[in-house]
C-alpha cells in the first residue's frame, strides 16, 4: 500500500504563480521557491534543441533607417589599412589607361 | 513463605486471566471502531511519555535552510501527504480508515501538539526515524539517512504556513 501511494506522477513547479514583488527574501520559503523556478527555467533553456530553430528571414526584414543611426564617430575609427584595400574599379581603369599609351 | 504462596497464586490467576482474555477473541481490534475514551487516553499519554523520553537528548540542526526545504519538500509529497495531509486535501483515504487517525500537518501545530519549536522538532524527527508501533507510521530511518529526516522535519515546520501553490513549487520533482 505504501509503494502504491509512492507511485505518483512527477510534477514540474508551477513558476507561473509566483510574484516576486511579494516575497520576502529573508524568508527560506520564498528563497527555496526561487531556487527551484531558476534551476527549472535553466534546465529548460539547457534542453532548447538550436539544430532545429530556423534562419532568419531577411525579406520581412525592415530596410534600416538611416534617419535615426547616430553620427559616424570617427575618433573611434582605427587608422585605414590601405595595404590591405583592393583597388577599386576606377583605379583599375586609369592603370589600363596609363599601360596603353 | 505464605506470602509467597499467595503472590504465585496471584500471578497465575493474572496470567490465566490474560490468556483468556487474549485467546477468547473478545478484545475488539477493528480500526473502524474506536477505543473507549480511558484506554484512547491511556494509550495516548503512554505513547507521548515514550516519545518524550527517548528524544530528549537529540540535537536540532539548523531547519532555516532553503536547501532542506526543498529536499523534505519532495520526500514530504511522495511519503507522508498520503496520510499527514497537504494544503487544500483535507482527507484521504488513509487519513479517514487509519486509527488512530495520522494527524494532519498541514494545519497549525497548537491544535495538534503542544511544547516548543525545538520540543516539536526533536518529537518530529524521532517518530519520522523510529515510527510507532502498530500505527501505521513506518521507522523512515531504516531507508533514509539522519540529513533527510531532519530535511522532512524542516518542511514539516513550515508547513501549516504554506499555500498550496507554495506548496506544489516547494515539493515538485526536478
Amino acid at each position: 500500500m505504501i509503494r502504491k501511494c509512492m507511485q505518483k506522477k512527477a510534477e514540474k513547479a508551477d513558476c507561473s504563480k509566483m510574484d516576486d514583488s511579494k516575497m520576502d527574501m529573508n524568508d527560506p520559503v520564498a528563497v527555496a521557491m526561487m531556487k527551484k523556478c531558476m534551476k527549472q527555467s535553466k534546465s529548460s533553456m539547457e534542453k532548447m534543441d538550436h539544430s532545429k530553430m530556423k534562419g532568419m528571414d531577411h525579406s520581412k526584414m525592415k530596410g534600416m533607417d538611416h534617419s535615426k543611426m547616430k553620427d559616424m564617430d570617427h575618433s573611434k575609427m582605427k587608422d585605414m589599412d590601405h595595404s590591405k584595400m583592393d583597388k577599386t574599379k576606377d583605379t583599375k581603369a586609369n592603370d589600363d589607361d596609363h599601360q596603353n599609351h | 513463605m505464605k506470602a509467597l504462596k499467595i503472590l504465585s497464586i496471584l500471578l497465575l490467576l493474572g496470567g490465566a486471566s490474560a490468556a483468556t482474555v487474549m485467546y477468547s477473541g473478545i478484545v475488539n481490534v477493528a480500526a473502524d471502531e474506536p477505543h473507549s475514551d480511558i484506554v484512547y487516553w491511556l494509550l495516548e499519554e503512554t505513547r507521548e511519555a515514550s516519545i518524550k523520553k527517548s528524544a530528549q537528548h537529540i540535537k536540532v540542526p539548523d531547519l532555516e535552510s532553503p536547501e532542506l526545504l526543498l529536499m523534505g519538500g519532495a520526500d514530504y509529497e511522495y511519503m507522508c501527504s498520503s496520510c499527514h495531509l497537504k494544503p487544500g486535501l483535507e482527507e484521504s483515504d488513509m487519513s479517514i480508515g487509519l486509527y488512530p487517525a495520522p494527524p494532519n500537518l498541514s494545519i497549525s501545530h497548537e491544535t495538534h501538539q503542544h511544547g516548543t519549536d525545538e520540543e516539536l522538532a526533536r518529537k518530529n524527527f524521532w517518530v519520522i526515524k523510529h515510527g510507532i508501533k502498530a500505527s501505521g507510521m513506518p521507522a523512515w530511518g531504516k531507508t533514509h539517512s539522519d540529513e533527510r529526516i531532519w530535511a522532512m522535519v524542516a518542511f514539516i515546520k513550515r508547513l501549516p504556513t504554506l499555500t498550496p501553490e507554495q506548496y506544489q513549487v516547494l515539493t515538485a520533482i526536478d
